[in-house]
């Protein structure tokens, strides 16, 4: 246990250090790319599409940032065995390690990100309520989320490197099908369905419920939330634990 | 020790003494498929069709079967390709035997690539520690040690500079002195004695030889002779994933010229070629 916590702690200050070594703005990268994408956003559909959502931007940082953690963390997550080849082929070593270590590292940028969004937040008149209490609920389903998927894209990838690039064409496509940018009662008829397949859009409604609306999401929304992170998670370890030993010999 | 070849060594009867290794019928294969990696298209077009990709299917081992009772110290020989590092990926638990089972008493730990792990951008310092933890140690336990790492690595003065700057030769003795700090009950060690001048690779040697002193049990590769005979009680002779023979070292080395001579025979080295090129430094120690 000791250990455990030992070794994800140092590959994450390892992984950490190693973005931002030789690099003049390092950790402020991170923080620029989400902004980047909020500035275009809020040109958008605030002045060439006006979408009328009161506190715009306020209304989509608090989407972007749970989403932008989610990208990056997917996008890292299916080269993962394939750029550790050394860790992966190390006796006593667990490549799965590898997913939770890169789920957290990039939690930690989202961590650091979090304050200039109470800042926007508050600049546009939200209050902020005790539903903030929830956000490590969320983080955690989220992270569970994220190590399934990873799992799952990581292993295929090892086998078919297809998979890096379906995984680039997926993302992008669920950026537009996930409220981040506008609101899911806009959506018309049969769309709902893809809302509902969509695990990230429970999650992000979520976020934005306690971020932007200040209420806890309703029962119902966090159950599905829940549910899903688990048999993702679920999945993508019952699947990695099937072909362990495989990606071992085809690395 | 008998000097004769024998395709197949002892089975093991019931009442041996505690057997740290235990190896029986083991045979591994690879299947490589054709043209490289199948991409995902063909994957699925060939399945609609029914039609199997064209696969090359190599056996590294075939049916090898040895125990090594607790603290000895058993050494692998064969030319390349003969299956010795697919033995020891096998023993330390990387992979699963295609056929037949590998049991281990304690836990294993392996020397197999050094250095893997490292990355250039950092320091030596940060190497030794991630690497100290992938071995099993605590972060504490790691930092308790990083002296003595570091004295036997002799870096004192380059420690904290990043890795990518470091000589081969320091980069080894780094990756040596780190891989050494575990204390385990086996250790598996593929060709590592390829570290440094000839005085830190005595120093490496009397490392291993403490290390059998103190009652640990060991398995190696290598293809330097002395060494075999310096740090085995018996050994193996690989052949195309076969045990040609199991013996004491001198018998297994004997055994091995002549496997290498008979290779010779059927492939002889091309000699002008040697001869042009008389200062080629001999690559014993690929990594």
């Amino acid at each position: 246990m000791r250990y455990h916590f030992d070794l994800i702690r140092n590959l994450v200050q390892r992984d950490f250090s190693l973005s931002y070594r030789r690099s003049a703005l390092g950790m402020l990268w991170s923080l620029l790319l989400p902004l980047a994408q909020l500035l275009v956003l809020v040109f958008v559909f605030q002045a060439v599409v006006p979408l009328r959502i009161e506190a715009y931007p306020a209304f989509v940082f608090s989407a972007l940032l749970p989403w932008t953690w989610f990208s990056t963390c997917v996008t890292a997550a299916a080269d993962i065995f394939v750029n550790n080849r050394d860790l992966v082929r190390r006796p006593n070593f667990s490549p799965a390690i590898l997913m939770v270590v890169n789920t957290l590292s990039n939690f930690v940028t989202y961590l650091v990100a979090l304050p200039i969004l109470l800042g926007i937040l508050v600049w546009y008149g939200r209050t902020l309520t005790p539903a903030l209490l929830l956000f490590p609920v969320l983080a955690l389903a989220q992270g569970l989320l994220m190590v399934g998927i990873g799992l799952l894209v990581g292993t295929f990838n090892v086998f078919y490197r297809d998979v890096h690039y379906i995984v680039s064409l997926g993302l992008m496509l669920l950026f537009y099908l996930t409220p981040i940018f506008y609101q899911p009662r806009e959506l018309l008829g049969g769309y709902h369905l893809i809302y509902a397949l969509n695990p990230a859009a429970g999650l992000i409604e979520s976020y934005r419920a306690i971020f932007f609306y200040g209420v806890a999401p309703g029962a119902g929304q966090l159950g599905l939330v829940a549910v899903s992170s688990l048999v993702m998670a679920s999945l993508g370890y019952l699947f990695y634990r099937r072909e362990a030993d495989d990606i071992i010999d085809h690395l | 020790m008998t000097s004769s070849t024998i395709s197949r060594p002892r089975p093991l009867s019931a009442s041996a003494p505690r057997a740290a290794v235990l190896v029986e019928s083991v045979s591994k294969r690879f299947r490589v498929r054709c043209l490289g990696r199948m991409a995902l298209k063909e994957a699925l077009v060939g399945g609609m069709l029914g039609r199997r990709p064209p696969v090359v299917t190599h056996w590294a081992l075939r049916d090898v079967s040895f125990s090594l009772r607790t603290g000895r110290s058993l050494g692998i020989i064969g030319h390349n390709g003969a299956g010795k590092s697919t033995l020891l990926r096998l023993l330390c638990g990387l992979g699963r035997p295609t056929r037949g089972r590998i049991s281990c008493a304690d836990r294993v730990s392996g020397l197999l690539e050094l250095g893997s792990g490292f990355h250039p951008d950092l320091t030596g310092r940060e190497n030794l520690i991630t690497g100290g933890i992938l071995s099993g140690l605590t972060e504490r336990e790691v930092r308790a040690r990083q002296d003595e790492v570091i004295g036997f690595a002799e870096l004192e003065e380059s420690i904290d500079l990043p890795v990518r700057t470091y000589s081969t030769g320091m980069y080894l003795r780094l990756a040596f002195a780190t891989a050494m700090q575990l204390d385990p009950a086996v250790l598996v060690m593929d060709e590592v004695f390829a570290v440094g001048d000839a005085r830190f690779q005595r120093k490496c040697l009397e490392r291993v030889e403490a290390f059998r002193a103190a009652g640990k049990t060991l398995v190696l590769t290598s293809q330097a002779p002395e060494h075999v005979r310096a740090l085995c009680d018996e050994v193996i002779v690989l052949e195309e994933g076969r045990v040609v023979m199991q013996g004491d070292p001198d018998a297994a080395l004997a055994c091995y010229r002549e496997l290498l001579a008979d290779r010779g025979a059927r492939r002889p080295a091309t000699p002008e070629h040697a001869a042009s090129r008389p200062d080629r430094p001999e690559v014993r120690w690929a990594t």
